[in-house]
Formats: structure tokens, C-alpha cells, sequence
């Protein structure tokens, strides 16, 4: 059996207006590697939403990081603060790796 | 979009920069800026219970414009072989932007915004959005290469413009029809302020066209320009300016009820009001 190495999964759900704000953020704040993906429709507070609407800024992205809890725990208080006006899901979990030297 | 910002760039290339071309960018920059005034003003006296944020939001995009209800417009106008300034794209690159600065101002008096509105990136959106570029890229394109460099593309850029146009219109309207469906969350003030507003606008930007001795087919233009709203660059700029404001009410004016009321019934009118004048 290959060892497994702990780390923590970190997704951000935010409106497309604001995913270049936070990859800015997430590089000052020192992510190694980050996955955006656009997210196909959804609902929440400001109704239904999908991404073929009129302009992507309306539609939402969820930005992907596995790091070390240290940095995973900084860079979602980071964007948390950043968004503090803004709609946003920010989530911390546990997941385990293979390559623990690529996080 | 490109193609006829491309021939916008070409006739200035011709015609070189006049005064004529300075007047309107200078009266569509203003009337982009003062025009967000007005929308406030108006949405207080026909819906007082829309909040700040959200009556801020929507006068942004009744100050700002849409490009593709300009196109319908200079079509119909060369359809109905009624001539107008071609510099006139120059204008429309302009007058995006003024509104939302107008707009952070009045936001930021009413209290209402968000931490990022001072944020380097919601200027790079404002002034460097993907539209405003491409647009006057083009046009700056369009002014260097001149006739010459014009023929080279024509035949991508021009021979299939109608048809790209329709589909386009097609799509817009499919993109409209579904957000009918939400318009019946919007108090009813607000859809009369939809279909006020532009009539307004265009109004005063027909009548500042003309005074500043554009011929009909720009003044026209002008009016169409102002009576028109934005639904692309402004919705992204105020979700990040101001979160707190409905999108749902502020896209669906625009897209659902202003966009439509233009193309099918203002541009022929504001058209059909400056011969009738003239």
C-alpha cells in the first residue's frame, strides 16, 4: 500500500465578477497551484443562475486549492476577509494526497 | 461589433479627427455620466421602495449602453438609406464607463458599496473590460490600416455582418424570453421606469445630437445610444461595486424589457420623431 499524506481541500464558490480578484489574492497570498471551473447553474439568495446567461460575471466559479492546513487556514481567512460584502461559499475539508511534495 | 468599429476607424482615417467627432464624444461621455442622475430621480418618483443599492445599480445601466442595439440601430438607418456620421462608433466605446463612475459616487453618498469598490481590479473592469478593448482595438485598427487595410478584411469582417447580426438578435432574444419570466418579481413602477427612461434619454440625446450640428441619421444615433441600456460590462462591474444590489431586477430591466422596447418600438420612433422634426 502507497502512504497517503493528509491535506486540506479548500473550494471557493464566487460570482464570476470576482474570480479575478481572488486568484489575485490567492497568489499574493502565496498558493502554490489553484483549479478554476465554471459552474453550470445553481440557485441561492439572488434566485436561479446558469452560466450561459447574458454575461459571466453573473455566473459562478468554484476555485479548487489543496495545501497544507497552515496555508489552506490562511488563504480561506484571506478571502473571507476579501469578501466580507460579497456572496460567497468558502470550504475547508480533509482530503489525503499521494504526491506530498506537489502541495 | 468589430466590423463596424473597423469602419468607424477607416472614416476617421479619411476624414481625419474634426470638430464634429470631439463635440460628440464630449456631449456622449457627459450624457453617459448625467444620464444615472436622471434614472435616480425617475426610480424615486416610480418605485420609492427600490433600495439604494439596487436604484444605483439600474441607473448605471440606463446610463451606459448597449452595443448591440446601436448596431440594430445603424442598420436600420442604412436600410432606410438615411446617412449618419460613421465616427459615430467613436462614441460608443465612450460612453460606457462615465455611468458607473457617476454611479460609485452616488453610491458611496447613499452609503451603500462594497470593501472591494476601491479595489485596482473593479477600474481594470470598468476601463479594460474585454468589450471596451476589442472595440477600440478595432477602431484604433481601423484609423491606422485606412481603406487600404479595410478591403484586406473585408470579406470576413463585412460580407457576413447582416447575417451574424440576425443570429446574434436571435440569441438576444432567446437570452430576453428567459428572463421575461423573472420580470414578474419586479414592481411594476420599475418596468414603467424600463420603458420611461429611454424614451427620456433619448430625448435629450437626440436634442443634444442636433445641437451640436450632427445630421439626423447621428442624432438618431445618439438618442439611441443614450435611450439605450447596458446589460454586459455594467452587470459585472456592479456586482462587484455593489453586491447588495438585485441583479435579478437590474439585468432583467435592461435585457427583458428596455433592449426589446428599443429595437422593436424606439429606434423606428426616435427615427420616425427626428424626420418628422428635421
Amino acid at each position: 500500500m502507497r502512504q497517503l499524506f493528509r491535506k486540506k481541500r479548500l473550494e471557493i464558490i464566487v460570482e464570476g465578477a470576482l474570480v479575478e480578484t481572488v486568484r489575485a489574492l490567492l497568489d499574493r497570498e502565496g498558493a502554490t497551484g489553484y483549479t478554476i471551473s465554471s459552474a453550470s447553474s445553481g440557485r441561492g439568495d439572488a434566485g436561479r443562475w446558469q452560466r450561459d446567461d447574458i454575461t459571466p460575471a453573473l455566473g459562478r466559479a468554484t476555485i479548487l486549492v489543496v495545501a497544507n492546513e497552515d496555508v489552506a487556514r490562511r488563504l480561506a481567512e484571506a478571502t473571507d476577509d476579501l469578501l466580507t460584502d460579497h456572496a460567497a461559499m468558502i470550504l475547508l475539508s480533509d482530503v489525503e494526497v499521494f504526491r506530498d511534495a506537489d502541495y | 461589433m468589430f466590423a463596424i468599429r473597423l469602419k468607424g476607424g477607416v472614416a476617421v482615417n479619411q476624414q481625419g479627427v474634426g470638430t464634429g467627432l470631439v463635440l460628440a464624444l464630449v456631449v456622449g461621455a457627459l450624457l453617459s455620466f448625467l444620464l444615472p442622475f436622471l434614472a435616480v430621480a425617475l426610480i424615486r418618483v416610480l418605485s420609492p421602495g427600490t433600495d439604494v443599492a439596487t436604484r444605483a445599480a439600474v441607473a448605471a445601466h440606463y446610463g451606459s449602453i448597449s452595443v448591440v442595439t446601436f448596431l440594430t440601430a445603424a442598420e436600420f438607418l442604412r436600410l432606410s438609406g438615411v446617412p449618419f456620421e460613421r465616427f459615430m462608433v467613436a462614441v460608443v466605446a465612450l460612453m460606457e464607463t462615465p455611468a458607473i463612475i457617476a454611479v460609485l459616487w452616488i453610491a458611496r453618498r447613499g452609503g451603500v458599496g462594497s470593501n472591494l469598490s476601491t479595489d485596482g481590479g473593479l477600474y481594470r473592469e470598468i476601463l479594460l473590460n474585454g468589450s471596451v478593448v476589442l472595440l477600440l482595438g478595432a477602431f484604433v485598427i481601423g484609423w491606422i490600416v485606412g481603406p487600404i487595410g479595410e478591403g484586406d478584411v473585408k470579406a470576413f469582417f463585412d460580407a457576413p455582418f447582416k447575417g451574424v447580426l440576425t443570429l446574434f438578435l436571435l440569441d438576444m432574444g432567446l437570452l430576453a424570453a428567459g428572463r421575461i419570466r423573472q420580470a414578474g418579481g419586479i414592481p411594476p413602477g420599475l418596468i414603467v421606469f424600463g420603458l420611461v427612461m429611454p424614451l427620456l434619454s433619448a430625448g435629450i440625446g437626440g436634442a443634444l445630437g442636433v445641437a451640436i450640428g450632427l445630421s439626423t441619421g447621428g442624432a438618431v444615433l445618439l438618442a439611441v445610444l443614450s435611450a439605450s441600456a447596458s446589460y454586459i460590462a455594467v452587470p459585472a462591474a456592479m456586482r462587484l461595486a455593489l453586491p447588495q444590489a438585485n441583479p435579478g431586477v437590474y439585468v432583467t430591466l435592461s435585457l427583458a424589457v428596455t433592449f426589446p422596447f428599443n429595437v422593436v418600438i424606439g429606434i423606428p420612433l426616435y427615427l420616425w420623431v427626428a424626420e418628422t422634426l428635421l
